[in-house]
């Protein structure tokens, strides 16, 4: 019979273990007197904004962007309907502005049941560089919570199965807004520093989901990442190929089209593209307006899905996630 | 356990914020240690962990322990590094060859167990930790790390068959 460990002699062992690693006697007062001089490490969210965000990946269509002369812009037919590259936006970088990074750092101490609209005072940023916006956001480390959970939404489109295999880790966070007949609690609004803020809070009840990012990582060395996003308006356009990029029409389950990619540069560019026409327009109540105290509503009319299959995909075996194949 | 809820001035914070560091600097290093299997990478987290800590303090609003709490933020700082792309690429595994050489049957079992745990999957290893190693039930691990009770439950159970398969003769107690 095995002898049992208890929980107590499992600790103490570990503890003996690691018994070496001692703690900074420092570590309280030096990060109290980093935060007050305003210093601090910087986290990048890659996805800063949903204009941003779409017209990147609309107009280049990649991870790792690129503008060649060969680029073009094709529909859902795979027709070609533009060579021009839309230009892309141009942010504004800490180096340039400081206060980016407050901005920034405070948007990292909301919690995830709050929605946050955060800003500087600035008349340098008619394009609201000067401003952030935070959505409430649901994490799941576990496939079968986060297909759970999606069984019971509308708005947004889950894979119909994962990959098999053992899995080294899952990721999702779907991100949510409120409902345009529900209703946003204001739960605290002042200044952190030069950073003014309001943030809000809704009921479960009146959520909705705008958004999900899925990133799977295999034992076996593949990856992928999956995104979800609604739309506020119908696009005839689908995707931005770089030079040597072709794209095929495929069928998708419950899609209204579907692109496959192939022959990328390089191994990090999205593989599919596709579209859902939602049969009636879903609206939210906005915290995208530019207006810090304008309580937008806005509407939102089709559902875009990428799929990134890292490595040497044949698209069209990513695609049997959506039509559970 | 402290009352932590919502710090008053800034001089109540800054003492809040140094007792907690007090109080659970070490069992944070060492949970980070245990879940990233790099020292280095255990003080960088931990480091993340306080300042994460510091910097959301005034959000806790006491709905869950004050330990629940701050391991939720640990489990989330170690679960990002240790999915980042460059972090992938250390070979983090623990061999035999890197242990030291230990004669006392006591440190020779408690190197057998740390190296046992070291080597579960990553997300049967932070379940184990967070039970074992840091004492938290089901339910406050399943807040933790977003995850349903019966995920939690079944990462507690394959994490111990897994670890009975390799602790010939020992096995963790339910």
């Amino acid at each position: 019979m095995n002898k049992k460990i208890s929980a107590d002699e499992f600790r103490e062992s570990l503890d003996r273990y690691a018994s070496d690693l001692k703690a900074n006697l420092l570590l309280a007062q030096s990060i109290i007197a980093s935060e007050a001089e305003g210093e601090g490490k910087m986290k990048r969210k890659w996805i800063k904004s949903l204009v941003l965000a779409l017209a990147m990946i609309l107009t280049l269509g990649t991870v790792a962007y690129g503008v060649t002369s060969m680029f073009r812009i094709v529909n859902w037919q795979g027709e070609v309907t533009s060579t021009v590259a839309p230009e892309e936006p141009q942010g504004v970088s800490e180096n340039e502005e400081p206060l980016i990074g407050s901005l920034l750092r405070y948007k990292d101490t909301v919690p995830d049941d709050e929605m946050v609209r955060a800003w500087f005072d600035s008349e340098d940023y008619p394009n609201g560089e000067n401003s952030t916006d935070k959505q409430a956001e649901k994490h799941f480390r576990c496939a079968e919570d986060f297909l759970d959970y999606m069984s019971g939404v509308t708005t947004l489109t889950a894979p119909a199965r994962f990959p098999e295999g053992e899995y080294e880790y899952f990721d999702a966070v779907v991100t949510l807004v409120c409902k345009d007949t529900g209703k946003l609690e204001v739960v605290a609004s002042g200044d952190a520093g030069p950073i003014h803020y309001i943030r809000y809070r809704m009921d479960e009840a009146d959520a909705l989901p705008l958004q999900y990012n899925v990133n799977i990582g295999m034992k076996d060395g593949r990856n992928y990442s999956i995104q979800s996003l609604l739309w506020y308006e119908e696009l005839p356009d689908a995707t931005g190929l770089n030079e040597g990029e072709t794209v095929e029409q495929a069928e998708a389950r419950g899609m209204d089209g579907a692109l496959l990619i192939r022959n990328h540069l390089n191994d990090s560019d999205r593989d599919v593209v596709m579209v859902r026409k939602l049969k009636e327009p879903v609206a939210c109540k906005g915290l995208i307006s530019l207006d810090p105290y304008e309580e937008a509503t806005m509407k939102f009319y089709e559902e875009r899905i990428w799929i990134w299959g890292f490595g040497n995909y044949d698209p069209a075996e990513l695609l049997k996630m959506f039509n559970g194949d | 356990m402290s009352n932590v809820t919502g710090p008053g001035t800034a001089q109540d914070r800054n003492r809040l914020f140094e007792q907690l560091v007090d109080r659970y600097q070490e069992p944070v290093l060492r949970m980070c240690y245990y879940c990233l299997c790099d020292k280095t990478q255990a003080e960088d987290a931990a480091q993340e962990t306080f300042l994460k800590l510091y910097r959301t303090l005034d959000n806790y609003r006491g709905d869950c322990s004050e330990k629940t709490w701050i391991m939720k933020i640990a489990t989330r700082v170690c679960y990002d590094m240790n999915h980042s792309g460059w972090f992938r690429f250390m070979n983090r595994h623990v061999t035999p060859e890197m242990l030291p050489a230990e004669e006392e049957p006591e440190k020779r079992n408690d190197a057998e167990l740390a190296e046992a745990v070291m080597k579960l999957p990553y997300k049967l290893r932070e379940v184990i930790l967070l039970y074992y190693y840091q004492g938290m039930n089901v339910n406050e691990i399943a807040d933790a790390l977003n995850l349903s009770h019966s995920s939690v439950s079944g990462r507690l159970k394959r994490g111990r068959e897994k670890l009975k398969k390799m602790l010939e003769g020992r096995e963790l107690d339910e």
